[in-house]
């Protein structure tokens, strides 16, 4: 704001003097034009004659030269120095001698002698002979050298009084547009920035506990609405990942908090009846299966959060997909004989593919354990792939009773089950979770649908790059 | 005291078992809803302990039923629901009590035996009968200030005749409460355990506290004076 006012103040201090020079120029210019033609009508009235040079002055028709008050001066002289003639108005008085031609006559400023601010015109010029004189010759080619000074001077006090008023009228001008310029500008830059106070209060109150905060778009000029338009869409964001993050750590401190309640309970009663040993051994192994599902819950959620940072490195190697599937099935084979869990599977001959092989391990076990824990006792396991040239479809199919379409897409989100809860839930809600981000790392897709209302399908996808 | 304990996590409701079990409780446990509400609904337990996230019935429902039923006993929920919301929710719901996991052992056992006292609008831990001393809470007897060593069931008959002294109990209603469903039925099991139960506290030379109502059941209660 303030050096707003400053340009304003220098652009127009400079634009005040550029029409004061300008203007002063055309006033003197004008007052010059008028000294020079009452010189040249001076000059006009002089002759010369066969008896030397003479001024046909007529004072009822130049009084001004004749009158007490105000009046103008001129002056003659001959080129040998003597005064041909003076201005009643002179008296005695000299006016200083000097002179340019008709063409170019001199002007300068001076003081009349009656005291005022006056200005002068100086010309020397050649008379014109007397049209009836006897004596008159012919104009000769070259100036005679006869030639007579003229100095013709007024008062310059009226074209003063307008300079000063012309001065006056710009410096009061200038000074009220840049006063009347300051107000404006403070209004208008108060008005402007009124907005951006606003969007820096709400900005400087908004915390992790108040995401749900938006800078209010309808009281925003248009200049400031993309820019809070982009940030209540970084907030929405911002809330969006915060609301997750919260949801995941009550989730964890949910699924933490049964096992947690299970050893605390197995240990407590250990330790207010220690006189049954058996029982202390039965406890002790017990606390060793209930902290080894802690760990395996803790390393799928680690598992899950480096996927996601996409911190998991890849190792690729070529890998014998249908040897890495027999072998998840087969260390899973027990719990699927207990469940009486039919078991078909359909591999190509030679499937090979260029990937990590931890990592499809991983997916094949999580998809194979889900299959197994979640179809019904009795029910049937379908592994089947397909495989051209481009791409392969690994489908692990299995019975279930209780699943809709619309459960689909929720399959793979932390946590979640059908029923709120299950007896022996041995992935704690991660197993699909997990496959899917390491899915998604490793440059597969797998997604999930129902064929048939009692079967569901997991589909893993992904181009076939066959290692040599 | 009989309870019903219904909670799908193995470990945890093994673990409850046995320590209601060795604190003197019949206990009846499961781990789905809708076996939970079937249970509550065929015997009149004094107190039943729900978790809430269940399979097939979740807690709250079965409680809701259970109370459309008419079925009154205290009900304490065990949950790893921890806002305040939810436990209001499940207060509001019609529950006696709320216990977030995990939990202290003893403390569990403590809300148990509050709400047994509640379920029987007592207030004092320590129950009386002439001069014969009850403490629930220490699971101490003493007749005529001499200790009385019971057994865990021995103890369960003796406090649940004390709640309702001088009022006949019968056979059955002792059946209900003193006996979980692992006791194998016998038609004398009743008779014998009062039996046994009469021999320690009413020694000889001392005025008879519980006495045998034929064909009725039994009374426990404190000489006319």
């Amino acid at each position: 704001m303030v050096s707003l006012i400053v340009g304003a103040s220098v652009l127009l201090g400079l634009t005040g003097i550029g029409l004061y020079v300008y203007s002063r120029a055309f006033l003197v210019r004008e007052f010059d034009t008028a000294l020079r033609s009452k010189a040249v009508a001076l000059i006009t009235l002089t002759e010369k004659k066969h008896n030397g040079v003479e001024l046909n002055f007529a004072d009822e028709f130049m009084p001004e030269f004749e009158r007490r008050d105000r009046p103008e001066y001129f002056q003659m002289w001959l080129a040998s120095g003597a005064t041909l003639e003076r201005s009643r108005s002179l008296r005695d008085g000299d006016l200083p001698r000097q002179t340019g031609t008709v063409a170019a006559p001199i002007f300068w400023d001076l003081t009349l002698p009656d005291g005022r601010a006056g200005r002068a015109v100086g010309i020397e010029f050649e008379p014109h002979w007397d049209d009836h004189d006897p004596a008159r010759q012919p104009e000769p080619a070259a100036p005679s050298g006869a030639n007579v000074s003229l100095v013709a001077a007024r008062e310059r006090t009226d074209l003063n009084h307008a300079l000063a008023a012309l001065r006056i009228a710009l410096g009061l001008g200038g000074t009220l547009f840049l006063g009347a310029l300051g107000v404006l500008v403070a209004v208008v830059v108060r008005r402007g920035t009124a907005p951006l106070a606003l969007v820096s209060e709400r900005a400087a109150a908004i915390g992790a506990a108040s995401l749900q905060m938006r800078f209010p778009m309808d009281v925003m000029p248009m200049e400031l609405r993309p820019i809070c338009e982009r940030l209540n869409d970084l907030l929405a964001r911002l809330e969006d990942a915060f609301q997750r993050e919260r949801r995941i750590s009550a989730d964890i401190a949910h699924e933490l908090r049964t096992p947690l309640a299970e050893l605390r309970a197995r240990a407590e009663v250990a330790l207010k009846w220690p006189d049954d040993p058996a029982g202390i051994v039965a406890a002790l192994g017990q606390v060793l299966s209930i902290t080894q599902r802690m760990e395996t819950l803790v390393a799928g959620l680690l598992a899950v959060a480096r996927s996601e940072e996409g911190k998991a490195p890849i190792y690729r190697e070529p890998v014998d997909v249908r040897a890495l599937i027999q072998d998840a099935w087969s260390s899973l084979a027990a719990d699927a004989e207990r469940r009486r869990i039919q078991l078909s599977l359909e591999l190509p001959p030679e499937w090979r593919l260029s990937t990590d092989a931890a990592l499809l391990r991983l997916i094949v076990l999580n998809l194979i354990s889900n299959a197994v824990e979640y179809s019904p006792i009795g029910g049937q396991v379908r592994i089947h792939a397909v495989a051209n040239t481009e791409q392969f479809v690994l489908s692990v199919d299995n019975t279930t009773l209780d699943l809709s379409a619309d459960d689909l897409p929720r399959l793979f989100e932390r946590f979640w089950r059908k029923d709120v809860a299950r007896a022996g839930h041995r992935h704690g809600g991660l197993g699909l979770t997990l496959a899917q981000k390491v899915a998604t790392v490793l440059g597969f897709d797998l997604s999930a649908e129902l064929p048939v209302p009692s079967t569901v399908r997991f589909s893993l996808r992904g181009p076939v790059d066959v290692a040599s | 005291m009989r309870v019903l304990l219904v909670e799908d996590s193995v470990h945890l409701r093994e673990s409850l078992c046995t320590a209601m079990r060795r604190t003197g409780y019949a206990v009846d446990a499961t781990g789905e809803g809708d076996e939970g509400l079937w249970l509550a609904g065929s015997h009149p337990y004094d107190v039943v302990v729900l978790d809430i996230m269940l399979p097939k019935l979740d807690g709250l429902t079965l409680l809701k039923r259970m109370r459309q039923a008419g079925r009154s006993a205290p009900v304490m929920f065990l949950t790893a629901k921890d806002t305040v919301a939810d436990r209001v929710h499940g207060l509001q719901t019609g529950a006696d009590d709320y216990l977030v996991k995990p939990f202290a052992l003893e403390e569990f056992l403590a809300r148990l035996q509050a709400l047994c006292r509640r379920g029987y609008q007592q207030v004092d831990p320590c129950l009386v009968v002439g001069d014969l001393e009850i403490d629930t809470t220490a699971r101490r007897v003493k007749r005529a200030g001499v200790p009385v060593d019971l057994t865990p069931r021995e103890h369960r008959l003796l406090e649940y005749l004390a709640r309702r002294t001088g009022k006949v109990v019968s056979r059955s209603e002792i059946w209900e409460h003193v006996y979980d469903d692992q006791t194998e039925p016998m038609s004398n099991a009743v008779d014998s355990a009062v039996c046994c139960l009469r021999k320690k506290i009413d020694p000889p030379g001392l005025p008879v506290l519980l006495h045998t109502r034929r064909g009725l059941g039994y009374v426990l209660e404190a000489p006319a004076t």
